[in-house]
């Protein structure tokens, strides 16, 4: 068995002509939190997305190279992109709950996939776990779009936990959040890498820091530095204690970027 | 320093008041524009309005005393029956009452009856509501005048019976039930038709196909204009493929119909729904795209199909605005009177349509045939017919506000 939960192998993503990620290697360790971080548009978003394969909604978007999840190329062809998504769960920067009930953001993944067992206690279950449950319990019926931001966040959490992934990609999840939110989602966080491994990208050096075990620092680069790449890939305490490469020593140490 | 500067002081207040100056002017400008178009439309809706509603001064051909000496009005059902009996044909009553019971109709038709088929009621002269309202005794005057023996009563020419009774030769008795029906009829085969077809082709558009195709880009432009084509060009267009070329299917042959051709209620329909098909189209994108591609992302990343996105998702939220849109394609579809002409609708049908291959007619089709009569009193009922195909616009589009409010709400 492989020791990785994910893993990349000259991972190249090209929209069109234009390469925006450039020959990544990554092994994400199973039951941990990778932070991915580096300057706006070196490709975080690009490289999180092709993860599960949200990618293919872009029409010019292609890859090269190969992600592996437990040894099988996530981009072959006898593998199924919607499937995929179920093992590997996203959540996204703004909150996006479904207009729909508090139940039934949670139930509706769980039903398409087929689900069998309880619906009610995977909703308090999975509500538990995005330690929602003791706001929303009361109002389970009452709509998501009447929950705050933050509650928005963590329900979309508990929404992907229902499908029991594997992996949960989460796209600077805190960005549009206050810092009361922002330290709930990380405190979850932390609760939530005992059962799944996390790859967050954020802006926010000190987040990164907080939470992840392992940090990748992306920067621009190659050909005129339009190719974002990653530079360096570390435990996060050696990536801002002391760093091999001295631009990734100025991005966390806030010279530039 | 630099020579930037602001106006100040006695030249500040002058910049300002020339600023405002120039916003007054547009403000008057606008104001306007909304004025003319209030009293346009008000001119139009009081121009109908003249029309249906007025005096009229009608004569008998024979005289009302001769069946009864008290005032016809009084008559009692009984009465008005032997009325009936006593003045028509044996033929002529027994068809009458073969058609529907005399006994079971109500008084106000067999007052009709006797009007229509003893009396021989004739309009000599109509008069507009305007006139009416405010030259009561001038018109009185005329009237005495020109037609001694007429009798002068005012009149609304919209009214129940007009709504209920079927066409006729006569203006007095003449009705919009069948036009009504027909125009029913007509709408719903072309929504029948064009809301599937119509969102199936903006789905498609919008969720499955690449949307930066030059393909794509062709039929989308090509989409955009047929929805300025004028709607006589449909009518040629439902005129050889409905009416001539499939007319084994639209005359209902091939449903064991014999005796009619294409030119059906069902052509019409489906020539309506051909015309308000881009409408459809366009809207139905238009309230696709309206949906949030983050609710779509949310959907896919719980790992929905495609299809599972857009059927809980991407439908549900386009849907007041499909609906919306819908109801004004049949506004639109309501009105057109040309494609129905080109088709071959009927300009005189006195039964209810009851299939869609029958024949029929439709109110825009009524009132043009009516207000290319001669005679004032038909004038008269086409300003009541287009006050009738008013109230159903009215209506179709006071309902897709409140259905457009009500989902809205529930979002
Ligand atoms: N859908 C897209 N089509 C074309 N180019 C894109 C698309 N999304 C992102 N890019 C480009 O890819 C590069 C990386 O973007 P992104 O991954 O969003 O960066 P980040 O998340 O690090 O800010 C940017 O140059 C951006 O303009
Ligand atoms: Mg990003």
């Amino acid at each position: 068995m492989n020791a990785y939960a994910i893993e990349t192998k000259n991972l190249s993503i090209f929209y069109g002509q234009f390469e925006a990620v450039k020959d990544v290697n990554l092994q994400i360790e199973t039951g941990k939190i990778t932070a991915i971080i580096g300057p706006s548009g070196c490709g975080k978003s690009t490289l999180l997305r092709a993860f599960n394969r949200m990618n293919d909604f872009v029409p010019t978007s292609r890859v090269n190279g190969e992600i592996l999840l437990h040894g099988q190329n996530l981009y072959s062809r006898e593998i199924d992109p919607v499937e995929v998504r179920r093992r590997i769960g996203m959540v996204f920067q703004r909150p996006n709950p479904f207009p729909k009930s508090i139940y039934e953001n949670i139930s509706w993944g769980a039903r398409i996939n087929g689900f069998k067992g309880n619906m009610d206690e995977l909703v308090e279950q999975s509500l538990r776990s995005a330690a929602l449950w003791d706001e929303v319990k009361d109002k389970l019926k009452q709509s998501a779009y009447a929950l705050s931001g933050g509650q928005q966040q963590r329900l979309c959490i508990a929404r992907t936990i229902a499908i029991q992934p594997e992996i949960i990609l989460m796209d600077e999840p805190a960005s549009a959040l206050d810092p009361i939110a922002t330290l709930k989602i990380e405190e979850l966080m932390q609760e939530l890498k005992k059962n799944y491994t996390i790859l967050i990208v954020t802006h926010n050096m000190q987040q990164a820091a907080r939470v992840s075990d392992f940090t990748a620092m992306m920067m621009l680069s190659g050909e005129g530095e339009r190719s974002g790449t990653v530079i360096e890939f570390d435990q996060t305490t050696k990536i801002f204690t002391n760093p091999r490469d001295s631009r990734t020593e100025g991005y966390v140490t806030g010279r530039f970027g | 320093m630099n020579n930037f500067s602001y106006p100040e002081k006695d030249a500040l207040n002058r910049f300002i008041a020339a600023r405002y100056r120039t916003a007054w002017l547009w403000q008057i400008v606008f104001l306007f524009a909304l004025l003319f178009a209030v009293v346009s439309l008000s001119a139009l809706i009081l121009n109908v309005a003249d029309g249906a509603f007025g005096y009229v001064a009608y004569e008998y051909k024979k005289d009302p005393a001769m069946i009864s000496p008290r005032p016809l009005e009084e008559l009692t059902v009984p009465e008005l029956l032997a009325a009936l009996k006593a003045n028509l044909s044996a033929g002529a009553f027994a068809k009458l009452d073969n058609e529907s019971p005399l006994a079971g109709r109500s008084r106000a038709e067999l007052l009709g009856l006797v009007e229509e088929r003893i009396l021989l009621v004739k309009t000599l002269e109509t008069y507009p509501l305007f006139r009416s309202l405010f030259q009561r005794e001038q018109i009185a005057a005329e009237v005495k005048e020109k037609f001694p023996a007429a009798r002068l009563e005012f009149r609304a020419w919209l009214n129940a019976a007009f709504i209920t009774s079927p066409q006729s030769s006569r203006a007095e008795f003449a009705g919009v039930r069948t036009a009504i029906l027909g125009s029913l009829w007509l709408v719903s085969i072309a929504i029948l038709f064009a809301l599937p077809v119509g969102v199936g082709a903006a789905i498609y558009l919008q969720e499955y196909s690449n949307r930066k195709s030059l393909l794509n880009r062709i039929i989308q432009t090509n989409i955009n204009n047929l929805a300025g084509v004028p709607s006589i060009v449909y009518g040629m267009l439902g005129l050889a493929i409905f009416v001539r070329a499939w007319e084994v299917f639209t005359s209902g042959a091939l449903f064991g119909v014999t005796d009619s051709n294409g030119r059906t209620i069902l052509s019409a329909g489906l020539t309506m729904g051909i015309l308000v098909l881009p409408l459809m189209i366009i809207n139905a994108q238009e309230a696709i795209k309206a949906v949030p591609d983050s609710i779509r992302q949310a959907a896919f990343g719980v790992g929905a199909t495609r299809w599972q996105t857009i059927w809980h998702h991407v439908l549900p939220g386009a849907l007041p605005g499909i609906l919306t849109g819908s109801i004004l394609a049949v506004s639109r579809a309501i009105g057109e009177t040309a494609p129905l002409i080109i088709v071959g609708a009927s300009t005189f049908i006195t039964f209810d349509p009851q299939s869609p291959f029958t024949k029929f007619t439709a109110l825009p089709i009524q009132i043009y045939q009516w207000t290319s009569r001669a005679q004032g009193e038909f004038h008269a009922i086409a300003a009541a017919a287009i006050l009738v195909l008013l109230i159903m616009l009215l209506s179709l589009n006071a309902t897709a506000i409140l259905l457009r409010n009500r989902f809205q709400k529930r979002m």
